[in-house]
Parts: C-alpha cells; sequence; structure tokens
C-alpha cells in the first residue's frame, strides 16, 4: 500500500476509521492520543521496512518482494512436524522449537478476521474451504523480517520472531469444547462441558488423540531411521538424554488451547482485518456491515475497542485494477489510513503449475483442527497433503501483513500502553493512587464489619469496587480491566519490565476484591514476566529475590485449583514456570538452589496435583529429567543430581508404560539403566556382586522388585509368538539409538543383550522381595480393569 | 505415620533395612506402606542422597533435619562421623488411613504411590475466606504433620538413639562398616527406639 509511508501517514488526523464514532463514545478517552507524526517511533519504522516494500503496490509484487521473503523462509519451515506428510525436509532452524520461543510465540496478538461472502468465495476458489483467515494464517504466525517495539522508556527492541496469530472471529471463544481436557477436573468442580470430556475417557480427547499420533510418528521414524532411513524428523536436534522429540509440539498445542476468558486479554482481540474483495457490488456497505458486526460478535467481557483494519482483495485475472484503485482511493477516504490492497490471483494453483509454493504448515492450530487434517490426510493419500499458491500471491501476503504489523498494531498497541501508562496505572500507581487503595481499603474493612449477614456484604462491596462478583468480571472499562490490558499488551510486546510492574500492582487489588481467577492470572503472569526480564541489564531487574516468584506462583496454582477449579490455568502456570526457569540461568542462587532444581520442584509439584492426563504426566517427567540434568556440575568429576535424573529417568519409564507407550519407555529404561549402572560403578565398586547382570547393578537389592516388575512387563510379557517381533523393535531402537550417539548406543545395545538373559535367568530374590513383587506398580490391576489403557499388555 | 529407616554406606549401598510405624497416638507399629510405595522407598531414598551431598559440607550438625521432600514422604537425615548416612522416610498419611482416593468415572491414577496431602492454603496470600479454612484442618494434627518442630525433636532423639547402638554394633570385631548388618538385636534396638519416641 502507498498509504503509510507516504505523506498521509504524517497527518496528524487520528488514524480511526469515521465509523467508529458511534462505538467509541462510551469508552475511555484515549482515542484523542495519535501516533505524532514527529515521534522518533514512525521514522523507527520508516527506517524498519525496507524499501521496497515502500513502492507502490500497483507495481508487480514477485520483484518487490523477494529480499523480504528470504530471511523468514529459511527459520520458518521446521522439519516436517507431521510425520506422515511428504514435504522435504526443511533447514531446521536453530531455535525454533526452544521452549522459551514457543512461550513467547504463544502470547502473539490475536487478529480475527471478518470476511465479506464474496471473499469467502473468492478464496475458497483459491482451495481454501475455511476462507480468507486459512489463507493468511500460516503467514502470520511468523512476520518476515524484524520488527521494532518500543518499549515504556522508549527504548526499541528488534524481534525477528514476532508473529500474529489470525483466527476467526468466533475461535477461543468458551462456548466451544473447552480444550483443557488434559487437566482433570478436580474434585469434579468443573464446568458441565469439561467434564463430559473428560469422563469421555482419556484417549477420545482431540489432544490426546494427537499426541498419541506423534508419538507413534516418532516410532516410525525411529524405525525408518533404523532401516536406513535417515529423515529430517528423527534428525531433529534431540537432546544428548534422548527425551521425546514430541515435546515441543505438546507444549504448542497445549498453548495454543488458550480460550478468551474474561480475567487475561491474551486472546482478546488486538485488532480485525475486515476484508471485501473487488467482485463486491457495494464495497463500502458491506465493510461498514462487517465493522458492525465486529463489535457485536464478541463475548461483552471484551472491550471493543481494538484495531479495525481494512483490505480490499483485487482479482488479478478477472477485475479492472483501475476500479480497484478508485475504491481503494474511497476506502482510504472513509476509514483512514488501515487500509491495505491485496492483490491475488483467483484461479486454483496447483502444485505442477510454474511458480507454485507450498503454503508452509501453520504451528498454532488447535488440537482439534489440527487433528481433523491429520485424519483426512491419513483417509485419503492421495488427496494433496498440502496447499499451493502462486510465488506472487505468496508474496502479496507477506507483504500485507508485514506491513499490517509493522505499521498498524505494534504502533497501536505501543500507543495504547503509552496513553494507558499515562492515564490509568501511573495514577494508580503514584502517591494519591496509594490513597486510594487504601481508603478502598478501609471502607471495605468497615462495611464488612459491620455487616454481619452475608447477603448485605455481598451487595455492600458493589459500592466501592469495579468487581462484579455475579458475573466474576470486571467491565472492561474498570480501571482494572484497563490496566490488564495494558499489562497484556507489554507482555505481547515483549516489554516484560512494564508488564511485571503492572501485574504486581493488580494482584494486591485483585485479592482485595477477591477476583480470584483475575488474582490467579495475574499471579501467574507476573512471576513469568518476572523470570522474562531479559537478563542482559541487572539494574533494570526488579530487586525481588526468588522466593516471591516461587510464592507468586504458589498463589497462582492455589487460587487456579482450589478457588475456581481452572485445572488448565496451575497447569500452564507450573508448566511454563518450568520451562523458564530451566533456562534461567542468570537467576541469583537462592540458598544455593539453582534454578533448574526449581523448575524441577515445580513440575514435580504439578504431578502431585494429580491433575495431569497419564499422557501430560510422561510428558512432564522427562522435562523433570531435563531439569535434574541440566543442574550445574558439583565438581569436575562429580555432576549434580544424578540420582535424582536417575530415579526420575525410571519414574519416566514407568509412566510411558502405565500409558501403553512401550517405546518410549524401553528408551528410557535403557537410559536409567545406564545412569543406576554409571553411578554404582563410581560408587559401590567394591561391591560384592560377581554377577553381570545389569539388575545386580542397583545400588540397594530392595531396589530390585520394582525394577524386575518394569522390565517384566516391557520384555518378556509378550507371548512367544509375539517375542520375534517384539525383541525385533528392542533392536530398532538400540540401533536409533545407535546412530545419534554412537558410543551410548552400542551400550545400550550390549545392555539390551543383557536384559535379554535377564529374561531367562531371573536374579534371585530374597523372600521379602518376592513376597512384595506381587504387583509393585499397580499396573496388573489397571490393566484387568479394562479400561482401554492396556490393550495390548497382556 | 508410616517410617522407612535404612542405613547408607559411603559407596551408597545400604547395610540396614527395617520398616515401622508409629506407636503413638494408638499406633500399632506397623509400617503401612501401599506395595507400590514400598517398591519406591529405596529409590526415593537414593535419590535424596543428591540433597546430603549439597548439604553435608555447610552443615556442623550430625542431624540435617528434614531435607528432601517426595510427593507426600519425607526425608530426614542424620550423618555420622565417617559419613555413614542413616535415612529416615516417614510418609504422614499412609494410604489405608487417609482418606481413599475414590476415582471417579474418567479420573487419571495419581502419578506416585503416596497419597499426597491437600493444597496447603499456607501459600496463598489471602486465605482470610472462611470457606479454606476447614480444607486445611484435615492435616492439622502434630503428630501428623512431618514439618513440625515436635516431628523434628523425636527424630532427632531417635536418631541419636540408633547412632549410639550403631556406635555398639560396629565396634564388633567382626562387623565392618561396609558390611550389611545383620544382628537380631541390632534390629531390636532400633525398634525400640522407634516404639520409643517415633
Amino acid at each position: 500500500m502507498t498509504s503509510p509511508l507516504s505523506p498521509e501517514y504524517e497527518s496528524p488526523r487520528e488514524p480511526r476509521p469515521t465509523l467508529s464514532r458511534q462505538h467509541s463514545s462510551g469508552s475511555l478517552p484515549v482515542d484523542d492520543t495519535t501516533l505524532s507524526p514527529k515521534s522518533p517511533r514512525a521514522d523507527a519504522f520508516l527506517s524498519a521496512s525496507t524499501p521496497d516494500i515502500a513502492q507502490s503496490p500497483l507495481t508487480p509484487l514477485p520483484q518487490r518482494l523477494k529480499s523480504s521473503e528470504i530471511p523468514g523462509k529459511g527459520s520458518y519451515q521446521r522439519s516436517s512436524s507431521v510425520g506422515t506428510r511428504s514435504s522435504s525436509p526443511a533447514p531446521f532452524a536453530g531455535n525454533f522449537d526452544e521452549p522459551r520461543q514457543i512461550i513467547l510465540g504463544s502470547f502473539a496478538p490475536r487478529v480475527s478476521v471478518y470476511a465479506s461472502v464474496d471473499t469467502e468465495e473468492f478464496v475458497q476458489g483459491k482451495g481454501f474451504n475455511e476462507g480468507f483467515r486459512e489463507l493468511l494464517r500460516p503467514y502470520g504466525e511468523r512476520i518476515p523480517g524484524k520488527v521494532v517495539a518500543r518499549d515504556s522508556v522508549g527504548a526499541s527492541k528488534t524481534w525477528e520472531d514476532f508473529g500474529i496469530r489470525i483466527v476467526g472471529p468466533d475461535d477461543g471463544q468458551p462456548y466451544r469444547t473447552p480444550s483443557a481436557e488434559i487437566g482433570r477436573s478436580v474434585n469434579g468442580r468443573t464446568s458441565g462441558p469439561r467434564d463430559s470430556t473428560s469422563s469421555a475417557g482419556n484417549s477420545s480427547s482431540p489432544f490426546e488423540k494427537l499426541m498419541d499420533h506423534h508419538l507413534r510418528t516418532e516410532e516410525i521414524g525411529a524405525r525408518s531411521q533404523h532401516n536406513g532411513h535417515i529423515d529430517s524428523y528423527s534428525n531433529a536436534q534431540r537432546s544428548p538424554r534422548t527425551s521425546s522429540t514430541v515435546y515441543p509440539l505438546y507444549l504448542r498445542k497445549f498453548l495454543s488451547s488458550m480460550l478468551m476468558v474474561p480475567y487475561e486479554t491474551f486472546c482478546h482481540p488486538v485488532a480485525c482485518i475486515i476484508a471485501v474483495s473487488s467482485r463486491n457490488p457495494s464495497p463500502i456497505e458491506t465493510l461498514r456491515q462487517l465493522y458492525n458486526q465486529s463489535g457485536r460478535r464478541i463475548p461483552a467481557f471484551v472491550g471493543p475497542e481494538y484495531l479495525r483494519y481494512y483490505v480490499l482483495i483485487h482479482d488479478e485475472e478477472q477485475d479492472d485494477i483501475t476500479k480497484s484503485t478508485a475504491l481503494f482511493d474511497l476506502m482510504k477516504r472513509h476509514f483512514g489510513l488501515h487500509c491495505h490492497l491485496l492483490r491475488l490471483r483467483s484461479s486454483h494453483c496447483v502444485q505442477s503449475d510454474d511458480d507454485s509454493i507450498e503454503v508452509p504448515p501453520s504451528y498454532w492450530l488447535t488440537a482439534e483442527d489440527d487433528l481433523s487434517q491429520i485424519s483426512i490426510i491419513d483417509y485419503d493419500p492421495d488427496n494433496p497433503s498440502s496447499h499451493y499458491i502462486f510465488d506472487s500471491d505468496a508474496s502479496a501476503i507477506r507483504s500485507f501483513l508485514r506491513e499490517m504489523v509493522t505499521q498498524s498494531i505494534v504502533p497501536f498497541m505501543e500507543n495504547r500502553i503509552m496513553t494507558w501508562n499515562d492515564q490509568v496505572a501511573s495514577r494508580r500507581r503514584g502517591l494519591s493512587g496509594r490513597f486510594i487503595s487504601l481508603s478502598k481499603r478501609f471502607t471495605a474493612f468497615g462495611s464488612s464489619r459491620s455487616s454481619s449477614s452475608p447477603s448485605s456484604s455481598s451487595s455492600s462491596p458493589s459500592t466501592n469496587t469495579n468487581y462484579d462478583p455475579h458475573l466474576g468480571i470486571y467491565p472492561s472499562s474498570t480501571p482494572e480491566a484497563t490496566m490488564r490490558t495494558l499489562a497484556d499488551y507489554a507482555f505481547m510486546l515483549r516489554d516484560f519490565r512494564l508488564a511485571y510492574t503492572t501485574y504486581d500492582v493488580l494482584r494486591t487489588d485483585f485479592a482485595h476484591d477477591k477476583a480470584w481467577a483475575y488474582h490467579a492470572s495475574a499471579n501467574e503472569m507476573s512471576a513469568l514476566s518476572y523470570l522474562l526480564i531479559p537478563p542482559t541489564s541487572p539494574s533494570a531487574r526488579p530487586s525481588r529475590p526468588t522466593e516471591a516468584v516461587t510464592q507468586m506462583l504458589d498463589t497462582a496454582t492455589y487460587s487456579y485449583l482450589t478457588r475456581c477449579s481452572l485445572p488448565f490455568g496451575a497447569i500452564r502456570t507450573l508448566t511454563l514456570a518450568l520451562e523458564l526457569l530451566l533456562h534461567h540461568h542468570h537467576s541469583p542462587r537462592n540458598n544455593n538452589t539453582p534454578s533448574s532444581t526449581q523448575a524441577a520442584h515445580h513440575g514435580a509439584k504439578l504431578l502431585e496435583l494429580n491433575i495431569l492426563t497419564p499422557l501430560s504426566q510422561a510428558f512432564l517427567t522427562e522435562r523433570i529429567i531435563h531439569c535434574y540434568d541440566q543442574s550445574p556440575p558439583f565438581s569436575k568429576h562429580h555432576k549434580q543430581h544424578k540420582r535424582q535424573t536417575a530415579l526420575w529417568t525410571l519414574l519416566s519409564a514407568s509412566t510411558w508404560l502405565r500409558i501403553d507407550k512401550p517405546t518410549q519407555a524401553r528408551r528410557q529404561l535403557a537410559e536409567a539403566r545406564r545412569l543406576y549402572a554409571e553411578l554404582s560403578s563410581t560408587s559401590t565398586s567394591t561391591s560384592t556382586s560377581t554377577s553381570t547382570s545389569t539388575a545386580q547393578q542397583l545400588p540397594a537389592e530392595s531396589m530390585f522388585p520394582f525394577w524386575t516388575e518394569l522390565e517384566r512387563k516391557l520384555g518378556p510379557a509378550a507371548g512367544p509368538s509375539m517375542e520375534n517381533e517384539e525383541g525385533g523393535e528392542e533392536e530398532g531402537g538400540g540401533q536409533g539409538l545407535a546412530l545419534l550417539e554412537p558410543g551410548l548406543g552400542s551400550m545400550i545395545q550390549t545392555q539390551v543383550e543383557t536384559e535379554r538373559l535377564n529374561e531367562v535367568s531371573v536374579p534371585p530374590l530374597s523372600p521379602r522381595t518376592v513376597e512384595a513383587r506381587g504387583d509393585p506398580l499397580g499396573l496388573g490391576a489397571e490393566l484387568r480393569s479394562g479400561d482401554g489403557r492396556g490393550d495390548g499388555f497382556e | 505415620m508410616s517410617y522407612y529407616f535404612t542405613i547408607i554406606n559411603t559407596r551408597d549401598a545400604p547395610l540396614f533395612e527395617l520398616e515401622f510405624g508409629t506407636s503413638k497416638a494408638g499406633g500399632d507399629g506397623a509400617a503401612r506402606f501401599s506395595p507400590e510405595a514400598r517398591a519406591m522407598n529405596p529409590f526415593i531414598v537414593h535419590s535424596s542422597l543428591d540433597i546430603v551431598d549439597e548439604l553435608r559440607w555447610g552443615k556442623d550438625a550430625m542431624y540435617l533435619k528434614r531435607i528432601d521432600q517426595f510427593s507426600s514422604s519425607h526425608i530426614s537425615t542424620f550423618l555420622t562421623p565417617t559419613s555413614i548416612r542413616f535415612m529416615l522416610l516417614h510418609l504422614p498419611h499412609p494410604p489405608n488411613l487417609a482418606p481413599a482416593f475414590i476415582p471417579s468415572p474418567g479420573s487419571y491414577p495419581p502419578f506416585t504411590p503416596y497419597t499426597s496431602n491437600p493444597l496447603s492454603s499456607s501459600t496463598s496470600s489471602a486465605s482470610s475466606s472462611s470457606t479454606f479454612k476447614s480444607s486445611t484442618s484435615g492435616a492439622g494434627s502434630i503428630a501428623n504433620n512431618p514439618a513440625s518442630p515436635q516431628t523434628e525433636e523425636a527424630i532427632r532423639l531417635f536418631f541419636w538413639d540408633v547412632f549410639e547402638v550403631w556406635i555398639k554394633a560396629t565396634m564388633n570385631p567382626f562387623q565392618s562398616m561396609e558390611k550389611v548388618l545383620g544382628s537380631p538385636v541390632f534390629k531390636q534396638r532400633v525398634l525400640g527406639a522407634g516404639r520409643k519416641y517415633l
């Protein structure tokens, strides 16, 4: 688009569409602040965008975008996440799968799409059945090139991996199936639909199904590696401790199931795209209708004050460009600067076409959508598993999204942050704000003391607090809701310092109002944003000990779980805390406890809460192993927490076994055997045992029953007819490891053989052990109970 | 409260293992570990040796107090001058005495064989609400609270008694410091100390 960089952009006029006047009347007085043309921010954006993008959009697109396409391409594509897809292995881009990157990516601004009927028809003609948002979605997840955002102190930061999430207008709204299904209902106190998903059996929820699919794919990957096909999937960077490669996917799918809830605004739309095509007979009228829709189709607790972005899609093949240009000029006059003319070809592109390129897969689909895609692929292998579009279309979409993000969405959010920070937050933070909150507290205290009956006490707080205890929300226009939005915007633009201070203020306010869901969320986010504050500037870090973080996390977990019955929130809190602490090497040491150990403690806490499905337990156990594995070495030759690592590896083996995943269980058991053997070779070298059996290498004789039971379940439990197959599979796993780590692989290989020996000659057990051997894992009962999980193990 | 007591030598091998239950407050002195928990105990204690390794150089006292926790089982340690470690695993809610875990349809098995305590409300900053006070009263009894000073003191006395017996046992010229202690007298004495203090 010509506009934003042309002189028009510098007009001091508020870039709001004229149409929005009717809606902005009852809202916060923030509209009159504009993007000042003289602000250095505008310059920053001018320099950030490449000069070729600044050209007129009316010139042919392909040449223009070659340059901006390149930086995105290599790092965006990833080794195929769906193993059955036959897409060529793309170069694995360093940190794309880093948990920290996933976490940052998951809190991306949501942009909802309102497209007119003719637009949807146009896009469906190109082969995208879900319409315009399906076409945009994969490109929005990763905006090519750098995106510059300014923080509250005016320092600009550049992000290479910025993205937005393109959603449909109704996506993520709570009346869809709640995807907290990995959280189990606690004490049965959950809402109806969630109960139904959990009672339907854990194997049937989309999330579990999807993970199951990928775990199987991982097994196939390991096996095909054995056959000599080293595909990129298994070649991905595995941690030396052979943790599951599915984990990044698990984390991503878990985080992509966030819902639109009142107490946090991450899933509320930051902007919406209102699209109309050149085929429309009355485009301006349609845009007007869509605009009205965009105010009505959101839940009441979502503030209607978000950015509207208007797009005209021009059909390159059938429509006249001069007409479209004229219409576009009209649009700009009506709606202001947030407009774009997107030129697309209308014909359906197939792979054999000249300049066809594959549409990249989108990584942030919800589990349900992802699963339906996979099932389509599995059902019909001839079906083209991926879409193709023309190269020119792809570059047009990329440049459109980049322009929208860098010139409209990010400035809009910065503008909001600045305004709210000035008008709401600083007033609250200042001296008078303290007085206000103090006096509020006093009056509330007095009223609660004077009124003994619960009915009057529930009505009296409404006079001095903005919280609506019946609906459980703060209306979107209250200072509390505004500050929450401010903090979330700051978090999404990665100004974690501002986010932290704002959440910190909100925590106490919400606790005082007994808005527990808000309270939990504010505690969670303040802990997370504290952990995300970059360590480069030690002076900028608020001087709070990490004990405070632990306490915030505990409070968040308790509020989520006990007060609000929101297991999803509790799981997210502790999972993300684990990931962030794990990579938080700069934390001031607290009682000599390294942060990775703290991470492991949070993980263990989450396991104890007993809200995870067995599958999530298995993944989390692997992460805890990773945590202990990361702890700094005790001395040069002595690794800290080696015994803990060994314990959790063993637990992980038994967890995988519990959910009927023998491949993963075998891998972990082999690892545990190696660890315990290492431990005993360094410490119990004088052991009198002369047997070479690996079980004998355990430090204590009383450990045998657990171990042998595990081995029995994994190994020879299958009948003699199954034995060959089982053995072959085992060997496959061993070989796969051998390719990854030659030394370790051969070690495991020999151990696999010793395991076979064990199968033949069970080590002598003391009478006590035999007695205890009945069923130490409690697996037999589970298998026999026939709940569908244990099939194949009898 | 159920106890699993073990003496671990410098090479991480157990020299002595014993399970017993509380004799206070009407307890019959029998351990009430579930079979799963019983199989897990040695692994838990073994992994806590990591924590002992961390703490042993920083503290003067031989009694290291409660050092670790796995799910609801706690581990206390006593370190002899010769780096022999007395480890005591104590589980406050034996599974068959704790409120039974009633599996509702569609629920998942707990991760550990140990029952977990109800989430304590002491972590929350504003636990003024009256509805949550009742939930914590279940774990209130002092004898069952592994973190209380009373428990700590009782375990200290127990450890010192065992230490005394252990010195006598290892002064036997036919007994090596690094060999398994099979003496029935020693076992009786440890059980006696357990009855007396725990």
